[in-house]
């Protein structure tokens, strides 16, 4: 049996104008899969899943239809892995611009079959639901990070 | 907790990198063509700047990309994500990247130091620790 791979995709949007007066926006999603066989299918499956995933993804928070053309698709280096298994995890986020300056905010995190039906819906962690509080300015993380080696 | 004023204010909690972890692993992303010796040279500056930040580097890879090079530098010892993606940035890493890598640390993403792979490119080591003092290290 050939060894399994550790395959990890990144797709994102162009930036948009959500509503006027909001900052732009822009969403990514991270998919890990851990498959075996050969890597150019494997890509190819995640590609057109990651598609399909992540125009749902978008019409469902957004009500925006995103052609293929508008998603953005990259793959890191597979990196070998002792097991495969037949979920994949997508974790997203919403990138939001102001000026030069942008901004992440976590969007629930998905576990997927391989054919895109969802396992389970997790929510955010507490920690991190905790650091955001309850001012809608507080949700997102602005704080400059202290230097720290 | 009890403030200055009398009042009770639930403590809030500091926002924390612990479920990050440790990077020992830095990726640089050149969108130039580089010359061999200016190479050579980028890499001992490479060297240099993570001396500075009291780190030495074990081994520094490297793969051709569409718009230039990748660099995979294993560092040692491993250093926080943060402090990472600023070293990256000292290195000569791309702009765009360290701001959209800055969000991701932020947003706690754990595998937040992305770098593209367009295959048939392949890593090629360009420099390593003597394994003596490798071995020192340890």
């Amino acid at each position: 049996m050939s060894s399994a791979n550790e395959y990890r995709m990144t797709i994102w949007t162009g930036v948009w104008y959500h509503k006027p007066g909001q900052p732009a926006k822009s969403v990514e999603s991270n998919f890990k899969a851990a498959l075996r066989g050969d890597m150019h299918t494997n890509r190819e499956e995640l590609r057109e899943l990651g598609i399909r995933v992540f125009q749902g993804m978008i019409r469902k928070l957004y009500g925006r239809r995103l052609s293929p053309e508008e998603i953005n698709i990259r793959f890191e280096r597979e990196e070998p892995t002792s097991t495969s298994s037949p979920e994949l995890e997508v974790q997203s986020r919403e990138y939001s611009y102001r000026g030069k300056q942008m901004y992440a905010r976590q969007l629930p995190t998905q576990v997927l079959r391989l054919n895109g039906e969802e396992v389970s819906d997790e929510e955010e962690d507490e920690d991190s639901e905790n650091d955001e509080g309850d001012d809608e300015d507080d949700e997102w993380d602005n704080g400059d990070a202290e230097e720290e080696d | 907790m009890k403030t200055m004023n009398g009042t009770t204010e639930t403590p809030r909690k500091k926002t924390s990198r612990r479920a990050l972890g440790k990077v020992n692993v830095m990726k640089i992303d050149k969108d130039c063509y580089i010359d061999p010796d200016l190479n050579r040279e980028y890499v001992r500056s490479i060297i240099v700047n993570c001396k500075k930040k009291r780190r030495n580097v074990l081994w520094v890879k490297q793969s051709e990309a569409p718009h230039g090079r990748h660099y995979e530098v294993r560092i040692h010892p491993p250093m926080e994500a943060h402090a990472a993606n600023n070293l990256q940035l000292l290195c000569g890493d791309d702009a765009k990247r360290y701001a959209f890598n800055r969000a991701r640390i932020k947003s706690k993403l754990v595998g937040w130091n992305k770098l593209w792979w367009y295959p048939p490119s392949t890593l090629r080591t360009v420099y390593r620790l003597k394994r003596r003092k490798c071995l020192d290290l340890r």
